[in-house]
């Protein structure tokens, strides 16, 4: 799932973090969160997977989200986050629970 | 995972011979305890294989990458590549930095460090691909701009998410100010590297890993990033960088006289010109987003783009702090965003614009005076704040044409080429070109003045009396070692040598292990300081360091750094001091008018600083005894032989 994120300066903090919440080790490869400079425009495209290796889950059972924690506009990443959550995350949840 | 896990540190480094083709990987975990890998390596690398005879150009000089044991990982800032070599500015020890993912990339690719030797036979690049390590053909990148390199790469290679390091047309013909940069606008500045880079006929370095980071106690590790990053987020500071970055400092450097103005004939801009360069105005007006790298708490980068005026339609990135100073101020410029179009320039063409005003400035003062005519210019009226012959003497120098061939040399070089009394004019500590005023702050002064790669502000100055910040003075005390009274006053010299020898040891820290100074209290006293490296540090690696312990390592890189110098320049204390127009003259309006650098206690600040450091008064020599403190006695016998021991 894609999304604007306008002050999203590219730094993928977001994405180490995140690795380091799925794997234990530090590799921004390795995760569920995608930060994809723009080709034809300026800025950042903010990626969350839905499936894959890495998927994310929304950090259940964190009080906070692993990306969040380490962006520097929480608020604006806070408010993407919940919304990949309520639009997204019950559908994954079913899935899993099926499995 | 490898049989053998590594921690912070990825234990493995490339050397790459490009004279040969010889492409070999070694452990290189004998750097960590004693040099902090990073530039602590690349100094002893340096100083143990280079010869007497090897001179910056000659194709055994080596150029050392290195990403840092904290990079890849979440600590505060880490995001920070460097690049060591023997540098055609000063002759000797030459070291840079740049804010990058391509640093974060080489460190995933499996490496801590490459070092590149030997000189290829036509132009090549690098490309890193984890394991796989290729020299490729360059020749038709050759001549390219870096934005154009960077596209072309990314085309070619079937990526447009590679990261990729370049150098320019200045760095191709070796202007000795070019740099290399690291995408589209992040630069390893100073020293000439570029040029070294562009003398071995290497276009490019490219990286690509996938290989993770691993650290020895995420516990520990974690709580000690988050309670940095807390405190970091809890202060003013963090939201006035975040919001305009290093232009935040342009109402504080105005007020206390921290601007050169027409080649540092003023300190600061006047207030009817001020109106219109504002980098904040620029910021508000132009910002389309932000520009940040791995692990910054404060993201100060910024993209714009240039909506009316002569430059309207240029999407660029804001320029830092650096470029008011080196072309606005210096260079007496009218207009806002020319900041813009100059850094813009001197970005694609690989030239450093820190320095870029350097020589320009020397040519303006010198053609106002009547000491360069236009029979010496091949016709061109270089007069104060012309912006386009600014722009046209950029790409003179990055190409070495006509006049601009004399310009990229340098300011310092310029001057003794043409004699004509024109060396005064030219502002330089060590032939490195300078933007830092020093003549309004004695503790930036020193450590500017002393710096062993010549100049600049980022291996031992402190900030403090310049960031505008109140110090508290228990704070102060506990970790400077100095009353904060006295370390924001500019005009203090007692302390000032104490808090220049700190912050050697925490640039140091910060350029070997891969972490950005902004998170530091370079830029706030609440920011990371040293006990907050050393535990960041112990925790990732699962090995014990202190702030004494990084001390010693950084103490002994310093010890290598002025060991370099010492064979392969003549610099000595006689070049430990501010330009002469900085010695010589009173600042002449603004706050400080009528302030000027006492030479009789310049000299004690000094003498207390050599003390400090076991260094000969006399000539700024280390002894013996300094040199086996750190276990190098084989440099001291070195040091003997050719002269340069200081005495006990």
């Amino acid at each position: 799932m894609d999304f604007e994120l306008k002050d999203c300066g590219g730094c993928r903090t977001c994405q180490i973090a995140c690795s380091f919440k799925l794997t234990g080790q530090f590799n921004y490869n390795a995760t569920a969160i995608d930060i994809i400079e723009k080709q034809d425009n300026t800025g950042y495209i903010v990626r969350i997977a839905e499936d894959g290796a890495y998927k994310c889950d929304g950090c259940n059972g964190h009080d906070e989200p692993m990306c969040i924690r380490y962006c520097h506009i929480d608020k604006d990443l806070n408010e993407l986050i919940n919304t990949f959550k309520k639009e997204r995350l019950i559908t994954v949840g079913k899935e899993s629970s099926n499995e | 995972m490898n049989e053998k896990t590594s921690y912070a540190y990825m234990g493995k480094a490339l050397r790459i011979n490009l004279s040969t083709g010889d492409i070999k990987t070694f452990d290189n975990s004998a750097y960590f305890d004693d040099w902090l890998g990073g530039s602590g390596l690349a100094a002893k690398i340096l100083y143990d294989e280079l010869k007497d005879w090897h001179t910056p150009y000659d194709p055994m000089n080596k150029m050392i990458f290195s990403s840092g044991a904290l990079m890849g990982t979440v600590a505060p800032g880490a995001c920070k590549i460097s690049l060591s070599t023997l540098g055609p500015v000063t002759g000797g020890w030459a070291t840079g930095s740049s804010d990058s993912h391509i640093g974060l990339e080489l460190k995933h690719a499996g490496y801590d460090d490459v070092i590149v030797e030997g000189r290829s036979y036509s132009p090549c690049y690098l490309l890193i691909t984890d394991d796989k390590v290729e020299i490729r053909d360059a020749k038709h990148l050759w001549g390219l701009t870096t934005s154009k390199t960077l596209e072309a790469l990314r085309e070619e290679l079937n990526d447009n998410k590679l990261h990729v390091l370049s150098i320019g047309p200045a760095g191709e013909n070796l202007s000795r100010n070019a740099c290399l940069i690291q995408d589209k606008n992040r630069a390893i500045g100073r020293c000439g590297s570029g040029a070294v880079m562009g003398s071995k006929n290497l276009k490019a370095v490219v990286c690509k890993g996938s290989k993770p980071v691993n650290i020895a106690q995420p516990e520990r590790f974690i709580k000690k990033v988050l309670e940095c990053r807390d405190r970091i987020n809890s202060r003013e500071t963090t939201k006035t960088l975040g919001e305009y970055g290093t232009p935040s400092a342009w109402h504080h450097k105005q007020n206390i006289c921290g601007i050169p103005y027409k080649n540092f004939q003023e300190c600061r801009i006047p207030d009817e010109e001020a109106k219109n360069l504002n980098p904040m105005d620029i910021i508000d007006k132009y910002q389309v987003t932000r520009q940040g790298f791995p692990g910054c708490v404060i993201c100060c980068g910024r993209q714009v783009h240039v909506t009316d005026g002569p430059y309207k339609g240029l999407n660029t990135f804001m320029s830092q702090w650096e470029v008011v100073g080196a072309i606005i101020g210096k260079l007496g410029v009218k207009t806002g965003e020319f900041m813009l179009a100059a850094n813009d320039l001197c970005n694609d063409l690989g030239l450093d614009v820190d320095v870029a005003g350097g020589a320009i400035g020397w040519a303006m003062e010198c053609y106002d005076r009547g000491i360069l005519t236009k029979e010496d210019t091949g016709g061109i009226e270089i007069k104060w704040g012309d912006e386009q012959v600014i722009l046209k003497l950029i790409e003179m120098m990055s190409y070495r044409k006509g006049f601009g061939n004399l310009l990229a040399e340098g300011s310092a070089r310029a001057a003794e080429i043409l004699g004509r009394g024109s060396d005064y004019y030219a502002i330089h500590v060590k032939k490195q070109d300078l933007y830092e005023l020093m003549r309004s702050s004695n503790g930036w002064c020193l450590g500017t003045a002393v710096s062993t790669r010549g100049g600049g502000h980022t291996t031992g100055t402190p900030n403090c009396e310049q960031s505008g910040l109140e110090m508290d003075n228990e704070m102060s005390l506990k970790i400077l070692g100095v009353p904060g009274d006295i370390a924001v006053d500019p005009a203090a010299y007692e302390g000032k040598a104490k808090i220049v020898y700190y912050h050697e040891i925490l640039h140091r820290a910060c350029n070997c292990l891969g972490i950005c100074i902004f998170n530091t209290i370079h830029m706030d006293m609440n920011y990371m300081n040293l006990d907050d490296i050393a535990e960041l540090l112990s925790a990732a690696t699962g090995k014990e360091f202190t702030t004494d312990k990084l001390e010693e390592i950084a103490m002994r890189q310093l010890n290598m750094e002025k060991a370099i110098n010492l064979r392969f320049t003549d610099l000595a204390r006689k070049d430990d001091y501010p330009p002469k127009r900085e010695m010589n003259e009173a600042i002449p309006k603004g706050s400080r008018k009528g302030w000027k650098i006492d030479r009789d206690k310049y000299d004690g600040m000094l003498d207390e600083y050599y003390d400090m450091h076991g260094w000969d008064k006399s000539n700024g020599y280390p002894t013996r005894k300094t040199y086996e403190k750190y276990g190098l006695s084989y440099v001291a016998d070195d040091m003997e032989k050719i002269g340069k021991l200081g005495a006990e």
